[in-house]
């Protein structure tokens, strides 16, 4: 505390750092404040919180003036009142209601018109603007707007987009976008930050508000970020399409990306699994959750072992995939549970493992912005980490941080970076090789950290003899003043430390292991690790990616990364479970589409994950699939691989279950039931354990450990078999998320990780090789390359996203960009409809003419639209020891499309 | 030699200024010189260039009375009508070269030949009336010679 | 190497002994003076310079001040300097003769020596009103140097005081004898000067900036362009000597983008004395050292506000910011900052060469120094003159300006430019002090003569103030505007008899509620204008 005040003959204490405003608010005394958004400094726009104070003259802005002890406040003398009044008399005259449609909610203007009687027409209106309809999710109705500044001090400097931006001066002063266009034109990626900011509903969601029975603060559904959302029930017991933002969320501090803010709709979606559904006669059809319970007891009850194999969701909680791969092993009798992991950052694990001794990553988001280089490979993260990209432009923009950005295609980040390395594909091992060299022959690297922190540093400079500027440039494409820039910019940055963060053009290819090795190396070499403000960031890509591989659901791992190899840990967990618990390890997603096609796989148990979508070579991946004996999928849609399931099971979504998360900066995080189950559907963790009652059952084994009362419950014995969680529970959760290592009740969380060591005890330089960039490479036949990934807003296959009538609507088509050179030799323009062939499928989808993509390249986002998908093009090779398809290179033919 | 096209005129010019956002307003003060006005596209390149959203441009750009988003005609002439030209006759001389010139004020002429406009003050104020003509100031003008000086500095 | 002040004793050394042999021939050629023709009466020097066969060096340098003279040539040579005023480019041959031997001439009506006697014929300097009646100490180099030439500043004296420092003072001596003088900004606010410098000192966060407030948009007034063009280096030495004391390594000088020619003769003069190691690293042989960046506004009033100027240089819409935080503890990019005004900086080398002790003979009981104002308007003698604060508008517009022009009477005067008040002829006796009944704005002054139509300058001002508010706050943006429609309507003289009391509560409001200066003080000419002229 730091004094007293008094404010309308009420004492109120106030805090350090508190404004006057801060106080009349807690004093429960009603002020307008229309624009001041709680979090954000005060702008000083509106002056309607003027107030009067004893030995100040006039009448301060209560927003912009801090307490000060003993200092007398008048909220509504006459005198202030009368200015306040006329004040809002002004802002009153600004509004021009619209033709016939009356006044809307005005929301916080209302509120502040009914507390000071103002003459409501004091002024005739002036300006008449067309309502601005070009964005899915919400209109700019300038009629309506009191250029207050929130929405445009939400966009430039809490997203650090700068869509909109105030425009002209004096009385013309207006929000808009660049040349006074529609906003559909400008870079509004659809956050809604502004939306959720502006207190007269100028900008304004498309559906109508509507009361709000509950609120419920929950994580976000969609990426790894874990963005905390407050989602709003209404009285019918349905979500409203728009959420709220969490400003005491440390991961993301009130921001949020449209997929959050818009996009958790597909929960009320017509097309929602309600019941469970069983194959019979040649088709699925609705059954009883007994019937079908039943039989997928008795089917899996026949097979163990090798026969069997199991997919858990990384969207699905971190109970649910402890719950899941205890079934695995303790029931099934196998270590062969994997999950989208396999086709994601499993190099990027592969060699931190190796290296390091942990797979995670090493540092908390607060350090991008305190960084003073950012080094973002193979990443698209204002598509993909839409909050963490905010953190990036934020540390260029607020704190000068340079910024590399090294991707053969354009991304959104290029716009801020200092630099952007525009390799090869395929070529990161030797590029980063190369940064290395240069660091060393600099002389640039960190002796100590390399003499006290690591190993085998001899040996691999040995290794970078070949690696000379010029014959990276010439292996990379990279010019070598680039690279030596990098190089510079990266080992010795202006501030803070440097943070390398990379993503799936790193570890989607043959290479990614080697890839992900030569990252490390680079960061090992520089010490840029094991501070604030520095670090490895392997972007985590699915909500509860990072959880799903915490809780074991890996086939080379329990809970915890204790590896099955290891007696000791296979000893605790046989001890805790009273089963043995098998040494080998189990199969990788990609082995099983193999044991799958030979026949040595023959049961599976899919829980929230769409190989048929997501595996590379899709029709190779169905045949696989389709030769399984019995297949139970356990989703919240029926997708294109539960349609060829024997059995369905219809999961709640994480709307109607409690439990947490795990985010890409380890931290934990509470999901919250908002609303009750959409049909029969259950909770997936309730489902697994009564399927793993009905098979022990029907094994005629002990029906043991899956009674839990609770995901707590759950939770809980995880927690007391991987001492990086041990001191986490529920009830410190409430108070927000929590980063392990937390080893202890009492401990606080970690910002970072290997402060003083590695898992592994020295980090250790592994000599890494380039070799044949990829898999397959262009050709006369197919001369194009193949670079697929992700857009904003669609989630991988599109099986949520598409399920969002606004987000479809952003992103309708399937777009296939293409330089602008190789599409005059075709002929083509954007909007035109092209057919892309590979060696393994084809897909039409819609031209898009940009200098985006390298002159040879093509790019499409892996979502499917009516029949087109990409993965029936790429390439399931993949890297030899992590066994990741090559998603980011295959060879492909294009086509011009004949109308149809 | 090839002659250099408008954009890479601009981006060549643009060069200058390290790619920071202080220098926005410099950069756009360097392009409206070269081209006598901002065109969107040249705001864009400025966007890019300096690396500041092209709707945050946008907002500058408005925002400055002597930044120009249309293209002023080949002469532009400016009569300050500031309090103090005002009491020495300017709204005379503002009259008077809005007949002669055939053009109103605020507005370019359909020929493109001449902008007329108003300007609150030169800060001359001591040598009022004040015109400015292309940049440079003319003082103590009389309202019946308005039209001449015009004429005279056209050669020049 | 030696101290700062042996440094700047090689460089007056040097200065003096390259000193230009022969009569040299200033022209006045500041903005007004080549308004009215300065640079063609040049050339026409030059040509009949060449036609005689003379050795007679023609320099375009800065005015005195007597803009209504203009154009002015003036003899530098020999003994005292001699002003011709009224030179047009058709006379200014025809007078060449006379004036390189100090003779009177038929068609310049006011020639005069720089010294208190008379000879040739040729009047004292006091016998010119417009001059007698001034205290020019800011104004002392104005029209008698080469503002382009760093030499000729130094021959003046100019950087002596600031050498002084730098060999036997320290910052917060500099603090002390300016606290001492009382010396407050000339920018409008007249904010104590030593306050914000120890401010800065004292905050936490480097580098910490100086930025030099040279964008004067307050119509009316041209003061500090005067001394841009006439004497820049009395500005740098000004600058040098605050960034020393308030402890900042970095400035900007932040100049209006009309004013063409003072951002050129300051780009010229930082050129030079950066050439002559007094700006950048280690400034005359010492610790201190000290880079500035100029810049240029493009327009708009409220640019001139010292926040809005730091979001300019940002990058941004020039939109002032809610104070607190203060820019002495939180300004450019968030780091300490001072801005002062051109001719609060002007003050300084004067004031540490001469003590706060001199300073404070300056002016009145109250406050000290002196003040530029710019007389225009229906006076007779149009300009910029300096004198001690404290005297009045009668004194600037009869005194010196030798009242209304063209024999007419004194309506009201405009004192302020649009923030300012529209004064009428019975307060005219009012010592001219910051703090007194009307505010004094940046020292413009409007004489308005009987013809004027009072409705019509106060709806011109509003109009301005409504076109020039940044648009950010409510009570401006709005508030302004609706006054001018309810003036207009005044005017249109459909006037339900409220109109006038709609008006001044919207003037309370606006005055009252709105964020920054602009706001606040643009009902002022409005008020004034109806409270002491209520017949209009
Ligand atoms: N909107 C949205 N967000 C998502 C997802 C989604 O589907 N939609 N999915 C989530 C998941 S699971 C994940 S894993 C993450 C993935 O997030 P990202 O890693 O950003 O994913 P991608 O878009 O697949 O690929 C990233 C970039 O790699 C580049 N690239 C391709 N080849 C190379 C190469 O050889 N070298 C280098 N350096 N770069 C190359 C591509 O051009 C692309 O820009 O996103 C998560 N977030
Ligand atoms: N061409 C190409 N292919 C790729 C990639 C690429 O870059 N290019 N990237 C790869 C990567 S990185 C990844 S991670 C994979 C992703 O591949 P998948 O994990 O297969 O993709 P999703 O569509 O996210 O699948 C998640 C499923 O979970 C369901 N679901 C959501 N919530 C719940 C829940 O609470 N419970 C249950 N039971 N189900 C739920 C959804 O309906 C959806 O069907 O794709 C890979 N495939
Ligand atoms: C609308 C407005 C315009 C201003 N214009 C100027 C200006 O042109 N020059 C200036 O020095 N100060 C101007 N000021 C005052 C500055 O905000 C600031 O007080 C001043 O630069 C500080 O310098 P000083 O303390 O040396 O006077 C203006 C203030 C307002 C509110
Ligand atoms: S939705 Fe987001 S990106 Fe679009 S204008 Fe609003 S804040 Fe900016
Ligand atoms: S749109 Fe809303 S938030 Fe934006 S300025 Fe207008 S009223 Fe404020
Ligand atoms: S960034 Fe990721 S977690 Fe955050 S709102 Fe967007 S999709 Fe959700
Ligand atoms: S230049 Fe003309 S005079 Fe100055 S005030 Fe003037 S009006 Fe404005
Ligand atoms: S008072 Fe006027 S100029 Fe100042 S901030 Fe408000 S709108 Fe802008
Ligand atoms: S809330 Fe204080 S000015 Fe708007
Ligand atoms: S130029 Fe006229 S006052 Fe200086
Ligand atoms: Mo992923």
């Amino acid at each position: 505390m730091a004094g007293t005040l008094t404010i309308d003959d009420v004492v109120v204490e106030f805090l350090e750092g508190e404004t006057v405003l801060d106080a009349v608010n807690r004093a429960g005394i009603y002020l307008s404040q229309l624009c001041k958004e709680p979090e954000r400094p005060a702008l000083g726009a509106c002056r309607t919180c003027l107030v009067q104070i004893e030995g100040v003259r006039g009448f301060p802005a209560s927003c912009s003036t801090p307490c000060r002890p003993g200092m007398v406040v008048r909220t509504h003398s006459a005198e202030v009142e009368k200015v306040r009044r006329g004040v809002l008399e002004l802002t009153r005259g600004m509004l021009t209601p619209g033709d016939g449609e009356g006044r809307k909610n005005l929301a916080q203007l209302d509120q502040a018109i009914k507390y000071t009687s103002i003459s409501p027409d004091a002024y005739p209106p002036i300006h008449r603007y067309p309502i601005d309809e070009s964005k899915s999710f919400f209109v700019l109705d300038r009629n309506l707007c009191i250029l207050c500044g929130r929405c445009v001090d939400a966009c430039q400097q809490v997203q650090h987009i700068g869509a909109i931006a105030l425009i002209g001066k004096g009385h013309e002063t207006r929000v808009g976008v660049f040349g006074d266009h529609l906003m559909e034109s400008s870079i509004c990626t659809s956050c809604g930050q502004c939306v959720a900011t502006c207190p007269t509903q100028a900008l304004r969601p498309k559906r109508e508000p509507a009361p709000v029975a509950r609120r419920v603060e929950t994580t976000c559904p969609y990426c790894g970020v874990g963005c905390g959302i407050v989602l709003h029930v209404n009285p019918q017991e349905q979500l409203l399409e728009m959420v709220e933002d969490v400003p005491e969320n440390s991961s993301s501090r009130g921001m949020l990306c449209v997929k959050g803010r818009f996009g958790t709709g597909f929960v009320h979606h017509p097309s929602r699994l309600q019941k469970p559904l069983i194959h019979k006669g040649g088709s699925l059809v609705e059954s009883s959750w007994e019937e079908a319970l039943d039989v997928v007891a008795e089917r899996l009850a026949g097979y163990r072992g090798e026969e069997f194999a199991a997919l858990a969701s990384a969207k699905a909680t971190n109970e649910d995939g402890y719950v899941m791969q205890k079934f695995v092993r303790m029931v099934m009798g196998t270590n062969s549970i994997d999950h989208c992991t396999r086709l994601c950052h499993s190099p990027s694990v592969e060699a931190m493992l190796t290296s390091l001794g942990s797979g995670a990553t090493s540092n908390s988001y607060i350090d991008y912005e305190e960084a003073g280089c950012l080094m973002v490979v193979g990443s698209d993260s204002s598509s993909n980490h839409p909050v963490i990209a905010v953190r990036f432009r934020k540390a260029v923009q607020k704190h000068g941080a340079k910024l590399i950005v090294v991707n053969p295609k354009w991304i959104d980040l290029c716009s801020y970076a200092d630099l952007w390395l525009r390799e090869n594909p395929g070529t990161d091992a030797a590029l980063f090789s190369g940064l290395a060299k240069i660091v060393l022959d600099e002389g640039l690297e960190d002796r100590e950290f390399i003499e006290n922190r690591t190993e085998n540093f001899e040996e691999w400079k040995a290794s970078l003899e070949e690696c000379t500027p010029r014959r990276i440039a010439q292996i990379t494409g990279v010019p070598e003043e680039d690279l030596r820039a990098a190089a510079r910019y990266y080992a010795r940055p202006a501030h803070g430390g440097s943070c390398l963060i990379w993503g799936m053009g790193i570890t989607q290819h043959i290479n990614g292991t080697a890839n992900a090795h030569a990252l490390l190396n680079l960061a090992l070499v520089t010490g840029q690790m094991g501070k604030p403000a520095g670090g490895i960031s392997p972007l985590r890509g699915q909500n509860n990616v990072q959880g799903c591989g915490d809780a074991g659901c890996i086939p080379d791992s329990l809970p915890g990364y204790q590896l099955v190899r290891n007696a000791e840990a296979r000893a605790k967990f046989a001890a805790k479970w009273e089963v043995p618990i098998l040494e080998n390890e189990g199969l990788r997603v990609t082995e099983m589409v193999e044991a799958a096609m030979d026949g040595t796989l023959k049961a599976m148990y899919i829980v929230g994950e769409n190989p048929l979508l997501s595996e590379a070579d899709l029709h190779h991946a169905r045949e696989a699939l389709s030769k399984l004996e019995f297949l139970v999928v356990q989703d919240i849609f029926l997708h294109e691989t539960a349609e060829i399931a024997h059995v369905v099971l219809p999961a709640c979504s994480f709307a109607e279950k409690e439990g947490t998360f795990t985010n890409s900066e380890r931290r934990v995080q509470r999901v919250r039931r908002a609303i009750a189950p959409i049909g029969e559907t259950r909770p997936d963790m309730d489902i697994i354990c009564e399927v793993a009652r009905r098979v022990l059952r029907k094994r005629g084994r002990a029906v043991a450990g899956f009674d839990f009362t609770g995901p707590d419950q759950a939770f809980s014995e995880m927690a007391s078999l991987v001492p990086f969680l041990a001191g986490i529970n529920y009830q410190r959760l409430e108070k927000g998320g929590i980063q392990w290592p937390c080893p202890t009740p009492d401990h606080p969380g970690t910002r970072y990780l290997y402060s003083d060591g590695f898992p592994r005890g020295r980090g250790k330089f592994v000599a890494v090789h380039q070799g044949t960039p990829a898999d397959e490479l262009p050709d006369e036949e197919y001369p194009l390359i193949l670079n697929t990934g992700r857009i904003l807003y669609h989630w991988h296959g599109g099986t949520l996203t598409r399920r969002v009538e606004g987000l479809l609507a952003l992103a309708p088509q399937l777009e296939v960009e293409i330089h602008p050179n190789d599409a005059s030799r075709y002929g083509l323009q954007s909007g035109a409809p092209v057919r892309l062939s590979s060696r393994r499928g084809e897909l039409t989808g819609m031209a898009k003419v940009t200098v985006a993509v390298r002159e040879g390249e093509v790019f499409v986002p892996f979502v499917r639209i009516e029949e087109s998908a990409a993965n029936f093009l790429t390439n399931s090779a993949h890297d030899p020891s992590s066994r990741i398809p090559e998603y980011k290179v295959c060879a492909v033919r294009l086509e011009p499309e004949p109308k149809k | 030699m090839t002659t250099e096209s408008q954009e890479d005129q601009i981006l060549r010019v643009l060069q200058i200024f390290p790619r920071e956002q202080t220098y926005l307003l410099p950069a756009l003060q360097k392009v409206q010189e070269e081209l006598s006005y901002l065109p969107l596209w040249a705001l864009d390149s400025v966007s890019e260039y300096i690396r500041v959203p092209k709707s945050e441009v946008y907002g500058v750009a408005t925002h400055y009375p002597e930044l120009r988003l249309r293209c002023p005609g080949r002469r532009l002439i400016r009569v300050c009508t500031g309090v103090s030209c005002r009491v020495k006759g300017s709204l005379e001389v503002l009259r008077t070269l809005a007949e002669d010139l055939k053009v109103r004020p605020g507005e370019t002429r359909a020929d493109g030949e001449v902008t007329l406009e108003e300007v609150g003050c030169c800060f001359v104020c001591s040598v009022a009336p004040v015109l400015e003509v292309d940049g440079v100031f003319k003082g103590r003008v009389q309202s019946l010679s308005a039209a001449s000086l015009v004429d005279d500095s056209k050669g020049a | 190497m030696g101290t700062s002040q042996e440094q700047w004793r090689l460089l007056r050394d040097r200065a003096q002994s390259q000193e230009p042999s022969g009569p040299r021939l200033l022209v006045g050629a500041g903005s007004c003076g080549q308004a009215v023709g300065a640079l063609e009466v040049a050339a026409e020097l030059r040509k009949g310079i060449e036609k005689l066969g003379l050795r007679v060096a023609v320099v375009e340098s800065g005015c005195t001040g007597m803009c209504y003279g203009a154009v002015q040539v003036t003899l530098l040579g020999d003994g005292v300097p001699a002003t011709y005023s009224s030179i047009t480019p058709s006379n200014a041959s025809a007078s060449l003769a006379a004036i390189l031997k100090k003779q009177t001439l038929s068609f310049s009506p006011e020639a005069f020596l720089w010294s208190s006697d008379s000879q040739n014929g040729l009047p004292g300097v006091n016998s010119i009103p417009f001059l007698a009646g001034q205290r020019r100490i800011l104004l002392e180099r104005c029209g008698l140097l080469d503002p382009e030439d760093i030499l000729d500043a130094v021959r003046h004296g100019a950087y002596g005081a600031l050498a002084g420092i730098l060999t036997e003072g320290n910052p917060s001596q500099v603090i002390a004898i300016v606290k001492e003088s009382g010396l407050v900004g000339r920018g409008g606010a007249y904010f104590p000067v030593a306050v914000k410098w120890e401010g800065c000192r004292a905050a936490p966060g480097e580098p910490k900036y100086l930025v030099v407030n040279a964008e004067e948009g307050e119509p009316g007034i041209f003061k500090d362009r005067h001394l841009m063009e006439g004497n820049p280096h009395g500005l740098l030495e000004g600058m040098l000597i605050a960034a020393y004391a308030a402890g900042s390594s970095r400035g900007f000088l932040f100049v209006n983008g009309e004013a063409k020619l003072s951002f050129q003769r300051l780009s010229r003069a930082v050129d030079q004395a950066r050439s002559v190691g007094l700006i950048g690293k280690r400034i005359l042989g010492s610790d201190f050292s000290f880079e500035v960046e100029l810049r240029q506004g493009s327009g708009g009033f409220v640019l001139g506000e010292e926040t809005a100027l730091l979001e300019s240089i940002e990058g941004r819409r020039a939109m002032p910011r809610v104070r607190p935080p203060f820019p002495v503890e939180s300004g450019l990019w968030g780091k300490p900052t001072v801005i002062n005004n051109v001719e609060t900086l002007s003050n300084v080398p004067a004031l540490i060469g001469q003590g706060a002790g001199w300073f404070q003979t300056l002016g009145t009981g109250k406050v000290h120094g002196t003040k530029l104002f710019g007389l225009s308007g229906n006076v007779a003698r149009p300009g910029v003159a300096e004198v001690e604060l404290g005297r009045t508008l009668r004194d600037l517009i009869f005194s010196l300006g030798g009242g209304v022009a063209g024999g007419a009477g004194l309506k009201a005067v405009l004192l302020g430019g649009p923030s300012g008040s529209l004064i009428p002829p019975q307060e005219l006796d009012l010592p001219l002090e910051p703090g007194g009944k009307f505010p004094l704005g940046s020292g413009g002054v409007v004489a308005l003569d009987d013809h004027c139509s009072i409705l019509d300058i106060a709806h011109t001002l509003i109009r301005f103030n409504a076109n020039e508010s940044c648009g950010k706050c409510t009570p401006c943006r709005e508030g302004t505007a609706r006054m001018a429609a309810m003036i207009a309507r005044l005017e249109q003289g459909r006037v339900p008899s409220t109109v006038s009391d709609e008006i001044e509560n919207l003037s309370e409001v606006v005055r009252l509620a709105s964020l920054c200066g602009l706001g606040q003080a643009a009902p002022y000419s409005v008020l004034s204008g109806l409270r002491y002229f209520p017949e209009t």
